[in-house]
C-alpha cells in the first residue's frame, strides 16, 4: 500500500509526498498522481519526496524515469528528495545517474 | 531448525529414462549470495536445475524453499514461488515471435497492472543492464546466440525475481561480455540483495562469481564450499577439475569392453 | 514370444497414457478460457492466421470444386435429361459434405501444420519451460486462444468455400454448358433447407475442435516421448499431426454424417 500526500505551496510548484511501499504493485498510483499533477494541474515545478517510502524494485526507477520525461517535456522542473541508498544504487545499476543527476537532491527538508 | 538458507536439497535422486543421474545431492543455497553449481558436462547439472525451478518433479529426497518442500507444492504455491525466481535458459528460450522489448515485457504485461509507458521504460532498462538497448526492436532470430542468452538475462530479470536462476551464462560470449555479465551478476547481488545459482563449467568465470561453490561429477557433490575451501580441496577429482586435465582412466573398462562385444 | 507380447502391451499402455494425456489437454485447454492473460488480441492474431490467411486457398480450391461438380452433374444429369437439377445437385453437395470437409483438409493442412510446428519449436528451445517458469499458464497464454480462434475462423471459412463453389458450379453449368439460370438458382433455393446449413455448421465446428486438438497437443508434446528435443521430432510432430488430423476429419464426418441423416 502506498499513501499520497499533495500540497501546493504555491500554483506553479507542488509537492508530493509519498507514504508507504513503492513496488511494481503501487508504481501505477504513483504515476497517475504525479502526472495528475503535472499534465492536469499544469504544475511547472514538481517536489516528490520518498522518505518515508521504499523503493523495492526497478519499476520505481521506471516511473521516476516516465514521470521526469513529462515534466520536462512540459518545460518544469523535477525535485526529488529522500531518496534511500536502495534506489540509488538501482538507478546506478540502470546507468542512469546521468540523468537524475540534477534532479536528486540530497538534503532532506 | 531454521536454517540461514534460503534453498535446501536434501539427499536428492533423479531418474532420467531408467538411468540414475543424481546420487543423494545434499547442498544449500544461501540468501542473498551467488552459489555456483559446476561441473563437466553431463554430471547432471542442467537436471539439477531443473530440479530447483519445480520443472522436473522430486522423486526421492527433498528440496526445501524456505522449509517447505517443493515437491508437496500445489500448483498455486507453485505458482507463487515461480514468481519470485527468474530463469534464463540455455538456449535463451525467447519468444521467436516477438521482438526483444515484447520478449522482455511479457511477464510484466501478465502479471502487473502497469501502464503501457511503464512497461516500455522498464524493458529498455533492463536491455541496457545487458547491453542490448540498440536492440529492442529486433527479433531473435537477428541475433546471434549470445545477445538471445543476453536477452533472456534480461527477460529472467523483468520481475526483478528475488532467486535467479542462470544456465550457463557465458557460454557463447566473447571474454569481455563474459567478464561484463559476471559483473552484472554481481551488481544484483549488492544492489537488489539478489540470490543468484549459476549452472556454468567456466572455471575462471565461476572462482571471480562465487560465494559458495557446488562442484558436481557424475551425479554427486564431489566438493562443497567457499571459493577458497574448494580451491584447497586434496580430492583427485577436484584437482584435475580444476588444473583442467584431461579424463584419462576409463570408467568402466568392462562395460565398455562388453558394449564392443557382438550382442545377439 | 514373450519379446512380442511385452512390445504390444508397452505400445497399448503407452497409446492409453496418450488418449488421457490428450484428455488432461483438453481440459487445461477449457482452463485457459478464465485465466490470465486476456485472449482478445492474441485470438484476433490468430484469426488472422488460420482465417484470413486461407481464403485465397481456401477460395482456389472451392472454385474449382465447383466448376468440377458442375461439369459432372450436367454429364450425370443430362443421361436423365433433368438438367435442371444442376443447382440443387451442386449446392447440397456442396453445403453438406464438400464445403466443411474440404476447408477443414486446407485448413488442417496449411495452418494446422503451421500451428503444430510452432508449438513444437517452442517446446524443443525450452519456451514453454519459460512460461511455465514465468508463473504464465502456456495453455491459457498459447494453446487457448488458437482453440476460440480456430472455432470462430473455420465455419466462416466453410461458408465462404460454400459460396465461392456454388458460383464455381454457376459458371460451368449456367455459362459453359447452357442450363438455364432461372432453374439453377431455382434448384438452390427450393432443395437447401435450413437443416442443411446447420448440419454443415456443426460440421465445421467438429472439425474445427478436431484440428486445433490434435495439432497443438501434437507440438505440444513433440518430442516429450522420445525424452529428446531436436528438429527431427518436430518434423514428425507436424506430418504426424497433419495425417491424424486428416482422418479424424474424415472419419467423423461419416459419424456426423450418418447420425444426423
Amino acid at each position: 500500500m502506498i499513501k499520497s500526500l499533495i500540497s501546493c505551496p504555491s500554483p506553479e510548484h507542488a509537492v508530493l509526498e509519498f507514504n508507504g511501499l513503492f513496488d511494481r504493485s503501487t508504481a501505477h498510483k504513483v504515476r497517475r498522481d504525479s502526472l495528475k499533477l503535472v499534465q492536469k494541474q499544469g504544475s511547472r515545478e514538481l517536489e516528490i519526496d520518498l522518505t518515508n517510502a521504499r523503493c523495492i524494485d526497478t519499476s520505481c526507477v521506471a516511473v521516476l524515469v516516465e514521470i521526469l520525461n513529462t515534466v520536462r517535456k512540459q518545460g518544469g522542473k523535477l525535485k526529488l528528495t529522500g531518496i534511500d541508498d536502495n534506489t540509488a544504487r538501482m538507478i546506478s545499476l540502470s546507468q542512469l545517474d546521468e540523468i537524475f543527476e540534477d534532479v536528486i537532491v540530497a538534503e532532506k527538508k | 531448525m531454521p536454517s540461514a538458507d534460503l534453498i535446501e536439497v536434501r539427499g536428492l535422486k533423479s531418474f532420467y529414462r531408467g538411468r540414475q543421474v543424481l546420487f543423494d545431492v545434499t547442498f544449500g543455497i544461501p540468501s542473498h549470495q551467488v552459489t555456483v553449481i559446476m561441473g563437466a558436462s553431463g554430471c547432471g547439472k542442467t537436471t539439477l536445475l531443473r530440479h530447483l525451478i519445480g520443472l522436473k518433479c522430486t522423486g526421492q529426497g527433498q528440496i526445501l524453499v524456505d522449509g517447505e518442500d517443493l515437491g508437496s507444492f500445489s500448483e498455486g504455491l507453485l505458482k507463487s514461488y515461480r514468481r519470485r525466481i527468474g530463469v534464463l535458459f540455455q538456449g535463451g528460450a525467447l519468444f521467436n515471435s516477438m521482438s526483444l522489448r515484447e520478449n522482455i515485457a511479457v511477464p510484466l504485461k501478465v502479471h502487473t497492472k502497469l501502464a503501457d509507458e511503464t512497461i516500455r521504460i522498464m524493458t529498455v532498462m533492463k536491455l541496457n543492464m545487458v547491453g542490448l538497448s540498440d536492440f529492442s526492436e529486433f527479433m531473435p532470430s537477428q541475433l546471434s546466440g549470445g545477445m538471445r542468452k543476453r536477452a533472456g538475462l534480461a527477460r529472467a530479470l523483468a520481475m526483478d525475481p528475488e532467486i535467479l536462476f542462470v544456465d550457463e551464462p557465458s557460454s557463447g560470449l566473447d571474454p569481455i561480455t563474459a567478464a561484463g555479465l559476471d559483473r552484472l551478476l554481481l551488481d544484483l547481488r549488492e544492489t537488489l540483495g539478489m540470490t543468484v545459482v549459476v549452472v556454468t563449467h567456466e572455471l575462471e568465470s565461476a572462482f571471480k562469481i562465487a560465494d559458495r561453490i557446488v562442484m558436481m561429477d557424475k551425479g554427486r557433490v564431489m566438493a562443497l564450499g567457499a571459493p577458497d575451501e574448494v580451491r584447497r580441496s586434496t580430492d583427485e577429482r577436484v584437482l584435475q577439475f580444476l588444473n583442467r586435465e584431461a579424463d584419462t582412466h576409463m570408467i568402466n573398462i568392462d562395460s565398455y569392453y562388453e558394449s564392443l562385444l557382438d550382442k545377439e | 514370444m514373450v519379446q512380442l507380447i511385452r512390445s504390444l502391451g508397452a505400445y497399448g499402455m503407452r497409446e492409453i497414457l496418450s488418449v488421457g494425456r490428450m484428455g488432461i489437454f483438453f481440459l487445461y485447454t477449457m482452463r485457459g478460457m478464465f485465466v490470465a492473460p486476456g485472449k482478445f488480441w492474441p485470438v484476433v492474431k490468430h484469426i488472422e492466421f488460420i482465417g484470413t490467411k486461407s481464403i485465397f486457398v481456401i477460395g482456389f480450391t472451392a472454385a474449382f470444386s465447383g466448376m468440377v461438380l458442375g461439369l459432372q452433374g450436367y454429364y450425370t444429369l443430362s443421361k436423365f435429361a433433368s438438367e435442371g437439377l444442376l443447382g440443387s445437385a451442386v449446392a447440397l453437395t456442396l453445403i453438406r459434405e464438400l464445403g466443411p470437409v474440404l476447408t477443414a483438409l486446407m485448413v488442417s493442412g496449411r495452418a494446422g501444420s503451421a500451428i503444430t510446428a510452432e508449438i513444437g519449436i517452442m517446446r524443443i528451445e525450452e519456451q514453454i519451460d519459460a512460461l511455465d517458469c514465468m508463473a504464465i499458464d502456456p495453455y491459457a497464454y498459447m494453446i487457448t486462444p488458437r482453440f476460440i480462434a480456430c472455432l470462430i475462423a473455420l465455419p466462416l471459412l466453410t461458408a465462404f468455400c460454400d459460396v465461392v463453389g456454388i458460383f464455381g458450379g454457376y459458371a460451368i453449368g449456367v455459362d459453359l454448358l447452357g442450363v438455364s439460370a432461372g432453374a439453377f438458382w431455382d434448384g438452390v433455393y427450393s432443395s437447401v433447407v435450413w437443416k442443411d446449413v446447420y448440419m454443415g455448421i456443426i460440421k465445421s465446428a467438429v472439425f474445427s475442435v478436431l484440428i486445433i486438438w490434435i495439432c497443438t497437443y501434437k507440438g505440444f508434446y513433440s518430442g516429450v516421448d522420445e525424452g529428446s528435443f531436436g528438429p527431427e521430432q518436430v518434423s514428425r510432430a507436424t506430418t504426424d499431426a497433419v495425417v491424424i488430423s486428416s482422418i479424424s476429419i474424415l472419419v467423423s464426418d461419416y459419424i456426423i454424417t450418418s447420425i444426423m441423416l
